[in-house]
């Protein structure tokens, strides 16, 4: 009778995947104590650089989808999200560090922030990886980086992507 | 004296105490109205006693102290009602002060004891037997009293407190609850989009059978049982697809089932977060006593609907206008018993403070007996103010000219004393209750008094705006801060120095388009007719140039936060229903923003032009959508028109000024169009307006008894349209003014 195929896994987002490492990250630095000294970033890309925040500071991972515009913003600010009925604003990372401007690409990935007492999020171009850093490896900046860019990150760390900077994001919310 | 851990308790006492100084609070008015009311007494002293009992419990000796005077007071006045005379009862307010003082500093965690010794002692005073108080029996009582064993509550006062089922919980949480409910509606709209797939399924499902079926009779299918097979396949899936079409008809009934409760426990959710008028409206007794003592009058103050229940956030900026309005009211509008009584007033003036509500509404009206504003003395004031020349303002209505108090500065004779040294004015109130989406009416009459109404939104929450297309973008405007919408012939508009200008109603206002204000892409230019809306905040009216104007709606406000807390231009954002985010724009920054820009230049004084009086209508229509468009229609048509939100307010304006007819609809709050027609015809003045009603019900009942209470004609929404509606008002009063120059434009141009 009815010919059927073999049940085949839905394929699943980027984002998707990533919320389960980062679901199965925080048990394994809860299961072992050992761990702990290293410290779980999300890395993301914008172009083909990649850039990391702690998973501490990290709320969600979403599909950036309607992104809504405000006339007369600051100019770090991309726009508002709808994030399941919170309006939560959306920093345009790309405006804040000085990259070249580019309008977000229906692949956009929306980072919503945690701990920052207001809703807050990040448009980032696409999510690269959950990497565990030893505080040690973390570096200064590269010195040949301009004194107004290396204001905006905490440190470099090399990961198999590249030189990760690690955002400073306290200062980078300040816009 | 060995007190518990205190500090786990102390919130529950504050708000223990809080309760019980309300209840001596009202109970010692009504002591002081009714001196020998042993009740009132009884209520304070068992107030008194428990207060002392929790206050010693927590080792906060001073409050204990007060309490301690304050029953022994009581207990001497229940033999001795002579005990509590003027001075006696000012010293108690004094006492119930001190410890609401006392409370609220326990409540910010300052746990400082306050210096009662002055307090005591005067106090004391009252019960010693050399002030004129009973002999010596009152200290007795007083041992008596202070045996109260510390560390351990008296005995409960007779009766069971009441169990108070209730519990606190944080706004952010509920705030959380009410951002909930909105994205269930947006999974119930991914649900109806799922729903239309699986019916496009089932169709194809269904036109497969139906393959199958005529396949089963083609020739050489009646070999080896392939046609038999074939019709047990279209059978199988005629049965797959009916079960199909039955799942679906439940999921449909699923999802409305669904959006019900969606929006039942929407407004659940924006319940939670309502408080009753009480916690205002209570805290007014003791202060019309207190202000009418300062000022020497009497005042008898009546409150009704403090049960009614707004926003908390509503009630805690509402306090202050109110306070400020009372205060007014007793200062400035009720006069001294001596002069009451020598205009044939009784000694005491009437106060009163009225809430209710209405539909979405929430209205506070305070109205006084007093003396009314006089329209000679703002005339006189206007002048002064240079607002007007003198001649001007002589065709000012009094409407007009009471409007005036609401200008910043501006002050009249007998609105300028200030008394709290606070400063709040009149265009304070407005600001606060316009920022609140609200409105402030007054109305006045000379010697016979003055009205208040303050027209609130039920919940901050909900905001109903105006939504508008501006460079392809979609922008929510307060329907309250809209005054009209026009359709604008572009050419003609004037250009003056400042920028262009229009004529509405003989007012010039000042025209900016909203792109143009955004920075947005301009809209298409060649159209023969612009849309524009006059906003109107703390009095600055502009007109605003939109792409087009889009449905009105009521949307849940959100604040906008982060980097965005300090843009002005915005005052929240909402989310429509399918999940987009809708920013809504405040009126008063655009304002501005547009005077800053060279758009347009701020017009302080007002044109006004005397014009020929046309016909004049009274639109009555709960709807701004449908009032704004018959008034714009017969606007075009060179009547005058306005609108009446209800059949209340049409009274109101149908008393204030003549009109010609009256077009009404019937569904309205309030009073609706049938009883407005009623009240017409059986009013002595008003029985030969024409009224015209405009309705959607159109049964032939409804129709009959539009004619019974006495309507000339009767027009159905559905087949509304402006050339019935305009032969159906020409029939009744004749022309407009100018109908004979054709295009239909609502604005009169200035200078043209």
């Amino acid at each position: 009778m009815a010919h059927e195929e073999p049940a085949a896994p839905a394929p699943r987002s980027a984002p998707d995947q990533i919320l389960e490492a980062i679901e199965r990250q925080r048990e394994t630095s809860r299961a072992s104590p050992t761990e702990q000294e290293r410290v779980p970033y999300l890395g993301f890309f914008l172009d083909s650089e990649v850039y990391g925040l702690p998973l501490e500071q990290l709320r969600e991972v979403a599909r950036l989808t309607r992104l809504r515009r405000v006339p007369g913003a600051p100019a770090g600010v991309a726009g508002l999200v709808n994030l399941r009925g919170e309006i939560i604003c959306a920093l345009d990372v790309r405006t804040i560090l000085g990259l070249a401007a580019r309008a977000a690409a229906d692949s956009a990935i929306f980072v919503a922030l945690r701990g920052f007492g207001e809703p807050l999020g990040l448009v980032v171009d696409s999510i690269a990886d959950i990497y565990a850093i030893d505080p040690g490896q973390i570096e200064s900046p590269p010195a040949t980086w301009p004194a107004e860019r290396a204001a905006c990150f905490v440190g470099t760390v090399r990961v198999p992507e590249g030189l990760m900077g690690l955002l400073d994001l306290e200062r980078l919310v300040k816009i | 004296m060995s007190a518990l851990d205190s500090s786990a308790f102390i919130g529950k006492f504050v708000e223990e105490a809080r309760d019980r100084l309300k209840s001596l609070s009202g109970a010692l008015l009504n002591l002081e109205q009714a001196p020998s009311n042993d009740d009132a007494l009884a209520e304070m002293f068992r107030q008194a006693h428990s207060l002392k009992g929790s206050a010693l419990m927590l080792g906060l000796t001073d409050m204990s102290q007060v309490a301690h005077h304050l029953e022994d007071l009581f207990v001497v006045a229940k033999r001795d009602p002579r005990v509590l005379d003027a001075r006696a009862f000012d010293l108690l307010f004094g006492a119930l002060d001190v410890l609401s003082t006392r409370v609220e500093q326990l409540a910010r965690g300052n746990s400082e004891p306050l210096d009662i010794e002055e307090l005591c002692r005067k106090l004391a005073s009252l019960v010693s037997p050399s002030a004129a108080g009973p002999d010596g029996s009152a200290t007795g009582i007083a041992d008596a009293a202070g045996e109260t064993v510390p560390g351990s509550l008296p005995a409960p006062p007779a009766g069971l407190p009441t169990l108070r089922h209730s519990l606190r919980v944080s706004v952010e949480k509920l705030e959380g609850l009410t951002n909930l409910a909105p994205e269930l509606i947006i999974q119930s709209l991914k649900a109806s989009e799922r729903h239309g797939e699986l019916r496009r399924l089932e169709a194809t499902l269904s036109h497969l059978k139906d393959r199958v079926r005529e396949a089963r009779l083609e020739p050489g299918a009646a070999t080896n049982g392939v046609a038999t097979q074939l019709g047990e396949y279209a059978d199988t899936l005629g049965s797959i697809s009916r079960q199909m079409r039955e799942f679906l008809a439940n999921f449909s009934d699923d999802r409305v089932r669904l959006n019900l409760i969606t929006e039942e426990l929407r407004q659940s959710v924006i319940e939670l977060t309502m408080l009753p008028l009480s916690t205002v409206f209570d805290a007014f007794p003791r202060a019309v006593r207190d202000l009418a003592r300062t000022f020497d009058k009497e005042v008898v103050l009546t409150i009704r609907g403090r049960e009614t229940e707004l926003d908390k956030k509503i009630i805690e900026q509402i306090a202050e206008p109110l306070i400020h309005l009372l205060r007014n009211a007793i200062d400035h509008g009720i006069e001294s018993p001596g002069e009451r009584i020598r205009g044939g007033k009784p000694p005491a003036g009437e106060l009163l403070i009225r809430a209710e509500q209405e539909g979405n509404r929430i209205i506070v009206v305070m109205r006084d007996d007093g003396r009314g504003i006089d329209p000679v003395e703002l005339r006189a004031a206007a002048v002064r103010h240079r607002i007007a020349p003198a001649a001007e303002l002589e065709r000012w209505t009094t409407e007009e000219l009471l409007d005036l108090i609401f200008e910043p500065g501006f002050s009249t004779r007998v609105l300028t004393t200030d008394v709290s040294g606070r400063g709040v004015g009149m265009d304070v109130v407005r600001y606060v209750v316009g920022r609140l989406g609200g409105a402030v009416r007054i109305h006045s009459e000379l010697k016979r008094g003055t009205t208040v109404v303050l027209d609130l939104p039920l919940s901050l929450a909900l905001l109903r705006v105006v939504l508008v297309e501006a460079g392809g973008e979609l922008f929510a405007i307060p329907t309250a801060t809209v005054r009209r919408i026009l359709h604008l012939a572009a050419r003609g508009i004037p250009q003056l120095q400042q920028g262009p200008i229009i004529d509405v109603d003989g007012e010039a206002i000042p025209l900016t388009a909203l792109g143009a204000l955004l920075q947005l892409s301009p809209p298409p230019t060649g159209a023969a007719y612009q849309t524009a809306l006059v906003a109107d905040s703390r009095g600055s009216r502009f007109a605003l140039i939109v792409d087009a104007v889009h449905e009105e709606q009521e949307l849940v406000f959100k604040e906008l936060r982060g980097p965005l807390r300090n843009q002005r231009t915005f005052a929240g954002a909402a989310i429509l229903g399918n999940g987009d985010i809708v920013p809504i724009l405040d009126v008063q920054a655009l304002f501005e923003l547009a005077v800053r820009s060279t758009a347009m230049d701020a017009v302080p004084a007002i044109e006004r032009r005397p014009a020929p009086r046309p016909g004049r209508v009274l639109v009555v229509e709960d709807s701004l959508v449908a009032g704004e468009l018959q008034k714009n229609i017969l606007l075009a048509a060179g009547y005058e028109a306005d609108i009446a939100h209800d059949g209340v307010e049409a009274l109101e304006l149908l008393r204030m000024k003549e009109w010609d007819l009256v077009i009404t609809d019937v569904d309205m709050p309030r009073m609706d169009g049938f009883e407005l027609t009623a009240r017409l015809r059986a009013d002595e003045r008003d029985r030969d307006i024409p009224v015209i009603i405009v309705t959607a019900r159109d049964s032939l009942d409804d129709r009959r008894r539009g004619f019974e209470v006495g309507a000339d004609a009767y027009v159905m929404k559905r087949e509304f349209d402006q050339v019935q509606l305009l032969d159906t008002v020409r029939r009744l009063i004749g022309h407009g003014t100018d109908s004979s120059d054709a295009p239909p434009q609502s604005v009169r141009v200035v200078g043209s």
